[in-house]
């Protein structure tokens, strides 16, 4: 009898949450209760980074959170990352799911973790006050609040907007009252924390492919018997496939839905330019970690 | 009954002396144990991840700024612009003392830090000018704890932290509330006075008035700085605490002249002891709401109050008697920490407002800053004013007395709080 | 007389160095003369530190809210530096307020109910704050162990540094909670006995 506790930090009306119910209901079911999987959400256990801590030494046995999140342990992870090195969401299931991604997933292991593989968060997109994006030269001056990623703090930079420092909880609050103008998020984080209420403009830049991970402790994983491992390795694949079908799915509706409460959503925009500006940002990441895993990737696209 | 474990050991330990932070980690041991992973990993992680906060960094600037503002004058010279202004009332130094108590208020989050404030310059004034001293001292007493509700405010912050409730929405909550505590006082004052006879100062000038006025204009600035600033998008609401720490800084220095170098050291080193006692405190906690969470606590409290989730003015009601009684015996901040954990996941499930609930919650654990047997505010004001504790709280009670009918009112009527709030926070 | 002034505390504590208040049970030091002063010195660069990170931590702050609102530009370490600083002032802080004995606690009741159990409430006490900050040292150590090549992408930074000052907090606290349970009715533990 092992009790798993499994952590994310999305709201419980968030599809990662969906995810988990999906994986605790199967995993439950099919070992005959012999594993059985407690949810907690919402960064009940902690930020992301209190997370992957957590599940770094046991505490915590299975966290899900952003794959750029890791990629100060793993840096190539970084790479998955980096501004439209992804142009359509098969390719980047390919990717993930083959040899690089497998290839990254084993240097997890060195930190103690056991990849159960990578769902998705959904393609950034840029949100604010301003105007529609359609060019890079939309964003100049715009005070972009950005996550704790290098390389998109380096994009916004090379494209002439402000790259800031914020914690996400104090967001909606910051484009409230204007202290930063943007925000970028995939669109399923756009509708949880409602950034609808204070964005007036929803440009589908699709700039970014943003993964997560779904990561268990490594000992704790081979603690279980043989059955109930591949029962984990087999829900977690499983439970993967549903959550990026479902993802898909629900963007749409979301999109419609964010349009109905007043956001004005344009895709117009020149994906080629953005590629051109963002070409230092791809160098700045190769400098540092060597080009094996982006000519992967690019090869994988053939 | 892992809940009854939890507060058991909590509280046994807090009545042996154990200081509150280490008690909460015995407490969260024993869960532990309750729980099969006794795990030092947990108490590490919990206790460096639960300081490691963007937010509460507005602490110890908030700290910083109130001390530089105590040691450069501003408080006196707002008393003297408000003794200009209604001193010659009857009972006008009472008026003089709330007054001051609501723009102290807007300048400093701290409760206690108000009080012995207000106590030090204002009690010596009153006593020799006849009032009661009994009277005198509850009244300055009850006007410091409109600090922790009218921005900025620590305590408004921690439980924004605590409870995950937006701490600008909160801030803004707070002016309304705030000011109608000091106009609850107000009233309270003129009854109580309406039979004492005491000698007023004469009516000053309107040339004194504006005199006062430009002298206290730098300190009377800084509210408006850290209102407007956050509210027009200048800054967040941490950022604004080092905004007024700069800038109380410069004004005493460049304006008042009376900071120096040394002065400067001594309060950032008083600051940072400070801000590392709660801060320790606030990592101590979270590494108890982290065991609560996996303990599942929230959800044996919810079965317990099952029966009033359909109805919040009931709830509100149950969950103020709880934190009337609790802070009858326990401080401000390990209330917080402690209960908003525990009750939060409850109130979103009744539905109730959580910045109209972070508010009243802070409001009534001011309140018991000012109830025996453990007040801190009660104990400030017996040592600054050389009263025996019996003298101060009945000094105290008609004032407790309103603000308690005041609380029941926003129960009652939780628009008289969030209506405002709504307006102010745009 | 310096090290028993009450400094200005936010919401639970007396503030102003007018209040005498009754010290609660923890604190105070009393050893022989020249370990004496080195202890002295020890404590005196540990103020230093605290006060620098403070300052530290104001001017990177602030600087920040000047540069965006001002000039449309920030400074990408500065939320994860100071947040850095932030959790070592605190640590370190912990540490000297155990030293002082200004951490919030409730003598009052242990005192009235059971004045003669009081030495031995006491140790007691000091063995339960032991056992916390050998956790403490322990986990904080394992995590900092874990975390020396877990770079920041902003800061380059490992980020073992925030887990280390949980260790260096707990050798520290470790020590001053050995001295005291020997002795625990030291200076400054029988109240208003100010002798340092
Ligand atoms: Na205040
Ligand atoms: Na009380």
């Amino acid at each position: 009898q092992t009790n798993l506790k499994l952590a994310h930090a999305a709201p419980d009306t968030d599809l990662q949450q969906t995810l988990s119910v999906f994986f605790k209901e199967q995993v439950e079911a099919r070992t005959n209760g012999s594993v059985t999987v407690t949810i907690f959400p919402q960064g009940q256990l902690g930020n992301d980074a209190a997370m992957i801590d957590g599940a770094r030494s046991g505490i915590i046995d299975i966290a899900m959170s952003g794959l750029n999140n890791f990629s100060g342990l793993v840096p190539a992870a970084g790479a998955f990352e980096l501004p439209f090195i992804f142009p359509t969401r098969e390719v980047a299931y390919t990717v993930l799911d083959g040899e690089v991604g497998q290839g990254i997933a084993g240097e997890f292991t060195q930190h103690g973790l056991k990849v159960l593989g990578f769902p998705e968060n959904g393609y950034r997109n840029m949100s604010n006050n301003r105007g529609p994006i359609k060019v890079p030269g939309d964003l100049a001056g715009l005070n972009m609040r950005v996550n704790n990623s290098k390389a998109l703090n380096d994009m916004f930079a090379a494209l002439g907007a402000n790259p800031l420092q914020l914690p996400v909880a104090e967001l909606y609050t910051a484009l409230e009252t204007g202290v930063v103008d943007a925000q970028d998020h995939p669109i399923g984080i756009v509708v949880s924390f409602k950034f609808n209420e204070v964005q007036k403009y929803l440009s589908l830049t699709q700039h970014a492919y943003s993964a997560l991970a779904l990561v268990m402790n490594d000992a704790k994983f081979n603690s279980l018997t043989a059955d109930e491992q591949k029962v984990i390795v087999e829900v977690a694949a499983e439970a993967i496939a549903m959550q990026r079908k479902a993802v898909q799915e629900k963007e749409a509706g979301m999109i419609e839905e964010l349009k109905a409460a007043g956001m004005e959503v344009n895709d117009d925009v020149d994906a080629a330019a953005f590629q051109a500006s963002v070409k230092p940002v791809w160098d700045g990441f190769i400098a540092a970690n060597g080009d094996a895993v982006v000519n992967a990737i690019m090869a994988a696209q053939q | 009954m892992t809940l009854v474990l939890f507060l058991g050991v909590l509280f046994v330990a807090i009545l042996a002396g154990l200081p509150v932070a280490f008690a909460l980690l015995l407490s969260s041991m024993a869960l532990m144990v309750q729980l099969g992973t006794f795990s030092p990993d947990i108490l590490a992680q919990g206790l460096i991840n639960g300081v490691d906060s963007f937010p509460l960094l507005a602490i110890p600037f908030f700290l910083v700024a109130g001390e530089v503002m105590s040691k450069g004058g501003l408080s006196e010279r707002i008393v003297r612009l408000a003794m200009t202004l209604v001193g010659h009332r009857r009972g006008g130094l009472g008026y003089v003392a709330v007054l001051t108590a609501i723009v102290l208020a807007g300048l400093s989050g701290s409760a206690v830090a108000d009080a012995a404030a207000l106590v030090s310059i204002l009690y010596p004034m009153m006593r020799n000018a006849g009032y009661p001293e009994g009277r005198s001292l509850g009244l300055l007493a009850s006007g410091g704890i409109i600090a922790p509700i009218i921005p900025p405010s620590l305590p408004l912050i921690l439980i924004g932290v605590a409870g995950n409730i937006s701490i600008a929405k909160l801030f803004m909550a707070g002016i309304a509330p705030g000011l109608m505590m000091g106009v609850t006082l107000m009233v309270v004052w003129t009854l109580l006075m309406r039979k004492e006879d005491i000698e007023t100062l004469p009516k000053a000038s309107g040339a004194e008035r504006l005199a006062a006025l430009k002298d206290g204009v730098w300190a009377l600035l800084l509210p408006v700085i850290i209102i407007g600033g956050i509210r027009s998008g200048v800054f967040t609401p941490t950022e604004a605490a080092v905004v007024a720490a700069v800038y109380a800084i410069v004004v005493s220095a460049l304006v008042y002249r009376t900071l120096t170098f040394p002065l400067l050291f001594e309060v950032l080193l008083a600051a940072g002891r400070a801000t590392a006692m709660v801060m320790f405190l606030v990592g101590a906690a979270m590494v108890a709401a982290w065991l609560i969470t996996v303990a599942q606590l929230p959800q044996q409290l919810a079965t317990l109050l099952q029966p009033l989730i359909d109805s919040p003015r009931l709830l509100m009601l149950v969950i103020m008697l709880i934190v009337l009684a609790v802070g009858m015996v326990m401080d401000l901040s390990p209330t917080i920490l402690i209960l908003v954990p525990l009750l939060m996941p409850v109130v979103k499930m009744a539905g109730i407002d959580p910045v109209y609930f972070g508010l009243m919650f802070v409001m009534n654990c001011s309140i018991g800053l000012l109830t025996p047997p453990v007040g801190t505010v009660l104990n400030v004001i017996c040592g600054v004013g050389k009263v025996p504790l019996s003298v101060a709280v009945r000094g105290i009670s008609p004032f407790l007395a309103a603000y308690v009918a005041l609380l029941s009112l926003f129960i009652i009527f939780p628009e008289l709080i969030t209506v405002p709030a709504k307006f102010l926070g745009g | 007389m310096d090290l028993l002034s009450i400094p200005i505390w936010f919401n639970d504590n007396p503030t102003a160095e007018t209040v005498q208040v009754p010290r609660r049970c923890w604190g105070g030091s009393g050893r022989s003369r020249p370990l004496k002063r080195l202890v002295w010195h020890f404590w005196a660069v540990v103020d230093l530190v605290i006060a620098i990170l403070l300052a530290a931590m104001i001017a990177l702050v602030f600087t920040n809210v000047v540069l965006r609102y001002g000039f449309s530009s920030g400074i990408r370490q500065s939320v994860e530096l100071a947040r850095l600083w932030f959790v070592w002032v605190v640590m370190l802080g912990a540490a000297v307020a155990l030293r002082r004995g200004e951490h919030l606690a409730v003598a009052e009741f242990s005192e009235a109910l059971f004045p003669r159990a009081v030495p031995y409430l006491r140790r007691l006490c000091w063995l339960v704050v032991i056992v916390a900050v050998v956790m403490l040292f322990i986990g904080a150590l394992n995590q900092t162990m874990a975390n020396w090549n877990n770079i920041s992408q902003l800061t380059g930074l490992p980020s073992a540094l925030f887990y280390l000052a949980g260790v260096v907090s707990a050798v520290m606290m470790c020590a001053i909670a050995i001295i005291r349970l020997i002795d625990p009715m030291q200076t400054g533990i029988a109240r208003m006995e100010h002798s340092e």
